[in-house]
């Protein structure tokens, strides 16, 4: 119930302040080296506000209201963000629901990196870069950094990075990201190839690399509770009008292209982040009595039931209805006593059951939580009361026997009355005999 | 009972003799202590252990079983009556898990006597009985290995709840029905039955009142004297402090001592007496001057006796104002 | 007014001394009932005229939703606030005949246009009804003994602390009125023995309807009525009079009885009820025998009837084990089996023994509840066992069964306090007339059928004043002064005495031990001044402010009904304890540690959790003091997760200061009750965080919550209300700086409150006419 108030709160933000977004850059170059991406997401309409990292008069919100919907971190190397902007500000940016993506590369400075561990995963430490000297593409300096990814190392997920088929082959360069194990929410959006790892090239390798294979993540993404979203890529370049333009080529051969997927993927991962896709919520939940419109004020047991739920998405630009056969229905008291498979019936999804013989306190439950969606969880409590005094069935056949014994015992007192009363004198003595 | 416990250490002395035997030959491998143990306990729930058996079965280094050991004192010069109880509570335990179905060689239960294993008690340093330890098969038994009697006693249940704490291994408690107390009961109503057919002619003393009265009026002292609440709580006789001197009532409101209430009981019986005796004597029967000395008696008993239930009663409460004749 | 009818009745017909003489009975109860009334108002006059502890509670909330929707609504009230999410059926399980009975007056005065607030009436119902009880405890002595003894015990029974610590005005309970009830039925039921009518019977049998209704202690009488009436056959004192009585009260008492929902089938189900049905074949069989015998020879009459009677007794008894055997009887319920096997509660039934009330009865408090009386009672009963007759068998029996009863468990002394009221009603009854025996006049009538005569007040008179049996009064009259006049007033004087310590002694124990509302604390300080504590209120008061209407509040069952009551809000557990293990989950949740229990709370949508506190005013019975009763009860039912023996030191003590016990140290309940109360420091003299309650440092001083957090906490720490964080409240996980694989140098801010600007690392230089010196990665 919560997350659907919510849902309706951001929404109307959406509403108030149309995609601002505040970009933090190094310097002004990067504008330039990324215009493609920035391009794109002004054609969608967001209107972006670039800034310099250290500006001193950077404020995320103003007078209690957040002046921005998202933020972009495109400076990997600040050690610390001007004005009022700290790693606290942007947490609490997240938790209350903004849209945050950072791009760091090697050089990622101390405050990205508390960022990134606040939000469960790591950057690997100053001047690693991922290495992997099977998968490097053709023009690389020499020191395998240079990488190219073939699409199935990409979460298996269309919402948020497209379908995997045909996205062409990906290059990357710069830093492994750790993602924390017991988080659950962290999904590895693009991870690194079973003969990556993650070192700092100059140097020799003495200890054990932090990331080797495919733990090291290259862009790790966030959904948090709130559905806030946070997507951290390991590699500045990877948005760089370079890299979507390049060709790629593998060193080894095998794969060739001649222009990279990484315009591709990097919208459709913005696209994401900035929730654009996989965006989910409950428009209106209904439940009532088989047969009759308003919910009761209290069912009883063994009756049907009918819930009926619409889940919309937004899709460009606006709310439509959702379309899947995995959702499920649960109702609930402390243990599940009926799951079943909603079913879509025109716009909404619906559901008939038989309430069990139990009374009780009863939840309809629907927790609806696919990788790149919002999550759905949906609680409507209802009661269900026994049956009252007037509800049992009334003449029972078991028990004639006893209804014939009653009446017959009347009509013999009634029968034995009169034959006493007409005895009188036997009476008296009677009554002498006590 | 003691009987058994004899005869039960004769055949089992006889048969530790030739294990003694060969387990003086050599140290024996872990198979073959499972086994011996296992034969001996198909042949008696309770294994019984000198030192050398001890340090064979229970001290030796790879256990893959756990035993429960109980140190006592049974010999009769020992004038143990507590390790009495706690052996057959023990046995009880012992016999249950033996014929349940999750009887295996994971368990073993025995006993070390002081008079044959006194060496045990001194290497284990203990030097009370009747002590309940548990030897886990890796490593020494913890502090929570040794049964802590004072608290949850030695019942065979408890016993049993302990033995499943500390092994995961339920025991069912089975114990032997107890007939005893029934059969008193049948034998007390044939005895009464027989009594009433034999006098059935005239059962005049049945009509006897004053035999009635007495035993309800006793009832009744019984009770509001709270003998119920010894039964159940069974608090101790009298109470003995530090210093040394014997506390007969006990302080506070919440407790009382089984002689407390013996004196209490004595004084509601006294003041009834006196109400009896004065009615009796108002009444009027005989001469005047018994029923005078009668009636001051009574008036005596009633206001005296009461007076001092009255004042015991004050010092059991706190800020107790009233009190009559004394304080 | 029943007296006052039949005073007036009286009056106009009869002459003017036996005017007089019902007079003086009328004033006498009158002001018995005034003087019982008057000494319960102690807590109303002291604090405020509210409910008193738990249960009444929920007495108080059912009769006011009864008077608001009606009677039908409340028996099918199903109650989803308590016992979430179980939910309880309230008209199933509950004995209306209190809500009814005040829900009735409520809706008369409200007739007479009197706009009494229901919650008045529940306050003073129980005083009110102490006066019947006392009328009602006359004429049932009267029928057994004589008028005087009535008196008597009328007055004992209005004073006696035994009945007024469950009848103070306030604790609104079904004790209240079920004392009246009991009473009068066994009036009743004596007079109809006595007369043999049918009409007396069937009045009876109503009174146990009323009583059925209001109370679970009915069992009582429908034990007691057929164990006199057993012995009576045994006695051989078989008469047509105990036959038809005994058969109409037991028809249609049983009928009556199961129409009650609560009991529904019970009577012919379950052990307790099986003993009236065999008494009721057994009287058949005895009624076939004596007529056999009036057909057949006289010969080896009564050994006949006494071993017929035996014998069908044996066979009765045999067919209701067989039937109990089959399954067809449930066997004693648990709460009466430990009525026989005194140890059972203690070791199978934690949830029963864990209740005070349930404990064995010490002489003091039998002492302390009945004073004189217990000590007098034995003398009344040796007189009724001595000229015994029908009816006083039955005072012996209800004597020496509820004397056995409240001995066994504390509460029962509630049923005992009556019949200890008649008996020293005739003991001292039969005293006094003795010994006030100088300014008699000797009188005509004989009073030889006195035991027979029906209860109109001609003859109240000469039994007021003389005494039980006939031919003591010839004697009397013979040698009225043989002990001589001293001793007589001597004997008198000290009787008076002892009577006026008894006056004095009941009203010290009402002040002072039953007059305590339990919900607001009065505490004294050194000068004396009384200050109140009314933490439980404003608790509660601030959960119905400041939570959300369905919001769900977790506390131990003792505080249930009083959450439901007062807060208004949904409640897991509460006093009547229905359901062992959803307890037993409450239980284990208090008893494990934080993260554990937060599985359990967010299994059952727990929002808010309220534990009791004492340590900080000494109040002993807080929810630490409690705590092992919840570790027992969760262990009952998940052996595997709680150990008892976890939470006692090695040497097997309970404390919480830094000896005790790790399990204990961290489980939910107590870092809830200690939660900040390391850094209290009460008073100079004592450290920190001294719990005055168990007068020890607590063990686990500076901790912090991770799964609550403190939402409220009252003036006195008397009560503790802590919020349970929702899962989104932990958005996304961070990864703490511990455990972190990689370690960054931290970095010191170079900013101040007027230098603004952030860093970056190699900020590019910029230079006219070159491009950008730094490559971007």
């Amino acid at each position: 119930m919560k997350l659907f108030l919510f849902l309706i709160c951001t929404l109307f933000s959406l509403v108030r302040s149309q995609g601002n977004t505040l970009v933090l850059l190094d310097n002004q170059v990067i504008r330039e080296t990324h215009s493609i991406f920035f391009k794109s997401l002004q054609e969608r309409g967001y209107n972006l506000s670039f800034k310099i990292a250290d500006d001193s008069s950077l404020v995320l919100s103003k007078y209690g209201e957040y002046l921005y919907e998202n933020l972009i971190i495109f400076a990997p190397a600040v050690e610390e963000f001007g004005g009022t902007l700290n790693v606290d500000t942007i947490t609490q940016f997240v938790d209350d629901g903004g849209n945050v993506l950072v791009a760091g590369n090697s050089g990622t400075g101390d405050v990205l990196r508390e960022l990134a561990s606040e939000c469960g995963f790591e950057v690997d430490e100053e001047g690693a870069f991922v290495i992997d000297h099977l998968n490097y593409d053709v023009n690389d300096e020499g020191q395998h950094t240079k990488l190219v990814i073939t699409p199935d190392n990409l979460i298996d997920a269309p919402v948020i990075v497209g379908s995997r088929k045909d996205v062409k082959p990906l290059l990357y360069q710069g830093t492994g990201i750790l993602a924390d194990p017991e988080n659950p929410l962290v999904l590895p959006l693009l991870s690194a190839e079973s003969t990556a790892y993650s070192y700092i090239p100059e140097q020799a390798i003495k200890e054990y690399p932090h990331a080797v294979g495919r733990d090291t993540v290259l862009i790790a993404g966030l959904q948090a509770r709130n559905n806030a979203r946070v997507v951290f890529s390991g590699s500045l370049s990877f948005f760089s009008d370079e890299f979507f333009t390049a060709p790629v080529e593998k060193a080894q051969g095998g794969v060739k292209s001649d222009v990279s997927g990484n315009r591709d993927v990097a919208f459709a991962i913005s696209q994401w982040v900035f929730k654009e896709h996989g965006q989910l919520r409950v428009r209106s939940v209904k439940h009532s009595r088989v047969g009759e419109e308003k919910p009761p004020s209290a069912y009883t047991i063994m009756e049907d039931v009918i819930y009926k739920i619409e889940i919309d998405i937004f899709e460009d630009g606006e709310w439509k209805p959702f379309s899947a056969d995995d959702i499920q229905l649960e109702f609930v008291r402390i243990d599940p006593f009926v799951r079943t498979n909603l079913q879509k019936k025109g716009k909404q999804y619906e559901a008939r059951f038989k309430i069990p013989d139990v009374y009780g306190v009863y939840q309809f439950k629907v927790d609806y939580d696919r990788v790149g969606y919002t999550r759905i969880y949906n609680t409507t409590q209802v009661s269900v009361r026994p049956l009252q005094h007037t509800q049992y069935e009334r003449f029972i056949n078991c028990a004639y026997p006893y209804y014939a014994g009653a009446f017959s015992m009347m009509g013999g007192l009634f029968l034995f009355s009169f034959v006493f009363l007409h005895l009188k004198e036997d009476e008296v003595k009677k009554s002498k005999g006590d | 009972m003691r009987t058994l416990i004899l005869s039960l250490f004769v055949i089992s002395s006889v048969f530790f003799y030739h294990v003694d035997g060969q387990a003086r030959k050599q140290g024996l491998t872990l198979a073959e202590r499972v086994q011996q143990l296992t034969d001996m306990s198909n042949k008696k729930a309770v294994l019984r252990f000198n030192g050398n058996k001890f340090r064979e079965f229970v001290k030796a280094a790879p256990r893959s079983y756990s035993v429960i050991v109980m140190f006592t004192a049974m010999a009769a010069q020992r004038q143990c009556v507590v390790c009495r109880h706690a052996s057959d509570e023990f046995t009880i335990v012992a016999n249950s898990f033996r014929y349940s179905q999750g009887y295996s060689n994971k368990l073993f239960f025995a006993v070390v006597d002081f008079d044959e294993g006194s060496d045990v008690f001194q290497m284990l340093r203990i030097n009370t009985a009747p002590v309940f330890m548990h030897f886990p098969p890796k490593g020494k038994p913890k502090n929570a290995d040794t049964m802590d009697i004072s608290r949850i006693g030695f019942s065979a249940e408890a016993i049993a709840k302990w033995i499943a704490e500390r092994t995961d291994i339920q025991i069912r408690v089975f114990r032997p029905p107890n007939y005893s107390g029934t059969l008193a009961l049948v034998v007390l109503f044939a005895f009464v039955a027989g009594f009433l057919y034999l006098r059935r002619n005239n059962l005049d003393f049945l009509y006897n009142k004053s035999m009635w009265g007495m035993g309800s009026l006793f009832f009744c002292f019984a009770m509001v004297s709270g003998q119920m609440w010894n039964h159940i709580r069974g608090p101790p006789f009298v109470h003995k402090s530090q210093s040394g001197q014997i506390m007969y009532v006990h302080g506070s409101s919440q407790g009382q001592f089984v002689v407390e209430t013996y004196i209490v009981m004595v004084l509601n019986g006294a003041v009834v007496l006196g109400m009896i005796l004065l009615t009796e004597a108002a009444r009027g029967k005989g001469d005047p001057k018994k029923r005078k000395i009668l009636a001051v008696v009574g008036l005596i008993l009633l206001s005296v006796f009461f007076s001092l239930l009255l004042s015991i009663f004050r010092s059991k409460t706190q800020g107790y104002p009233y009190s009559f004749l004394f304080k | 007014m029943v007296q006052a009818g039949s005073k007036k009745s009286q009056i106009t017909r009869i002459n003017s001394k036996t005017g007089i003489n019902s007079l003086i009975i009328f004033v006498v109860l009158l002001l018995a009932w005034i003087a019982g009334f008057s000494s319960r108002l102690f807590a109303v006059i002291r604090f405020e005229s509210i409910i008193h502890e738990f249960d009444p509670w929920f007495n108080y909330r059912a009769t006011a939703y009864m008077v608001k929707h009606g009677f039908y609504n409340f028996l099918n009230w199903f109650d989803e606030r308590a016992w979430y999410p179980l939910g309880r059926i309230v008209g199933g399980t509950v004995y209306p005949g209190l809500m009814i009975t005040s829900g009735s007056i409520h809706y008369v005065l409200h007739l007479l246009n009197i706009n009494v607030h229901i919650r008045d009436i529940c306050v003073f119902l129980a005083p009110i009804f102490s006066g019947l009880t006392a009328i009602s405890t006359y004429f049932l002595t009267k029928e057994l003994w004589s008028a005087g003894a009535g008196l008597f015990a009328a007055c004992f029974i209005a004073i006696v602390p035994g009945y007024i610590s469950r009848s103070v005005a306030g604790s609104y309970d079904n004790e209240g009125i079920a004392i009246f009830a009991l009473q009068f039925t066994y009036f009743l039921w004596i007079k109809s023995v006595k007369t043999g009518s049918v009409f007396w019977a069937v009045a009876a049998a109503l009174s146990y309807f009323y009583m059925v209704s209001a109370w679970g202690g009915y069992v009582f009488i429908i034990n007691l009525i057929p164990l006199h009436v057993f012995v009576l056959l045994l006695m051989g004192r078989f008469s047509n009079r105990l036959f038809t009585s005994y058969t109409t009260f037991y028809i249609l008492g049983l009928i009556c009885s199961m129409q009650i929902p609560f009991v529904g089938f019970q009577p012919i189900r379950t052990s307790e009820h099986m003993a009236a049905s065999g008494v009721f074949a057994l009287l058949f069989a005895v009624a076939t025998l004596k007529y056999l015998q009036s057909i057949l020879s006289k010969s080896e009459f009564k050994s006949l009837v006494i071993f017929g009677g035996l014998v069908s007794a044996g066979i009765v008894f045999l067919t209701v084990v067989g039937l109990t055997y089959a399954g067809y009887v449930a066997p004693w319920s648990g709460r009466f089996y430990s009525l026989w096997d005194t140890g059972y509660a203690k070791i199978h039934i934690p949830i029963i023994a864990s209740v005070s009330e349930h404990q064995p009865t010490t002489w003091f408090s039998f002492f302390f509840d009945l004073h004189i009386l217990v000590a007098t009672f034995p003398a009344g009963l040796w007189y009724c066992i001595k000229n015994v007759n029908d009816e006083r068998v039955f005072v012996i029996l209800y004597a020496l069964s509820a004397v056995y009863f409240a001995g066994v468990m504390v509460r029962l002394m509630l049923t005992l306090t009556p019949v200890v009221c008649i008996l020293s009603g005739v003991a001292f009854s039969g005293l006094l007339e003795l010994f006030l025996r100088e300014d008699d006049t000797p009188r005509n009538e004989d009073s030889e059928d006195e035991d027979q005569s029906p209860p109109n007040s001609r003859r109240l008179y000469d039994k007021a004043v003389a005494g039980r049996v006939p031919k003591m009064k010839h004697e009397q009259n013979k040698e009225s002064d043989g002990i001589g006049p001293n001793i007589r007033s001597i004997v008198t004087v000290v009787i008076m005495l002892l009577l006026m310590l008894f006056a004095v002694h009941c009203t010290w124990v009402t002040s002072n031990a039953y007059s305590s509302p339990s919900i607001v604390l009065a505490s004294y300080s050194s000068d004396g001044s009384r200050q109140i504590l009314d933490d439980f209120r404003e608790a509660y008061f601030w959960l119905s402010q400041n939570t959300a209407d369905d919001a769900r509040v977790m506390s131990w069952w003792d505080y249930g009904y009083q959450i439901a009551g007062m807060a208004n809000r949904t409640t897991l557990v509460d006093n009547n304890t229905w359901n062992n293990s959803h307890i037993a989950l409450v239980g284990k949740a208090m008893s494990s540690n934080e993260t554990a229990a937060y599985e359990i709370m967010t299994a059952l949508d727990v929002d808010y959790v309220l534990v009791i506190f004492g340590g900080v005013i000494g109040y002993s019975g807080d929810d630490i003091n409690k705590f092992l009763w919840m570790v027992r009860i969760a262990e009952g039912e998940h052996p595997k997760d709680i150990r008892e023996s976890d939470y006692f030191t090695e040497h097997g003590e309970f404390r919480v200061d830094a000896e005790g016990a790790p399990t204990l140290l961290n489980s939910l309940m107590y870092k809830l009750s200690y939660y900040r109360f390391g850094e209290l420091k009460l008073d100079y003299r004592t450290p920190a965080g001294f719990d005055r309650t168990r007068n020890a440092v607590i063990g686990n001083k500076d901790f912090q919550l991770t799964y609550l957090e403190e939402a409220y906490t009252t003036e006195h720490w008397l009560v503790r209300i802590y919020r349970v964080k929702k899962p989104d409240e932990f958005n996304r996980p961070r990864i703490p700086v511990a455990n972190r694989v990689v370690k960054s140098q931290n970095f010191v801010s170079k900013k101040s409150s007027k230098r603004k600007k952030g860093t970056i690392k190699n900020k590019p230089v910029i230079v006219k006419g070159k491009r950008l010196s730094t490559k971007q990665v």
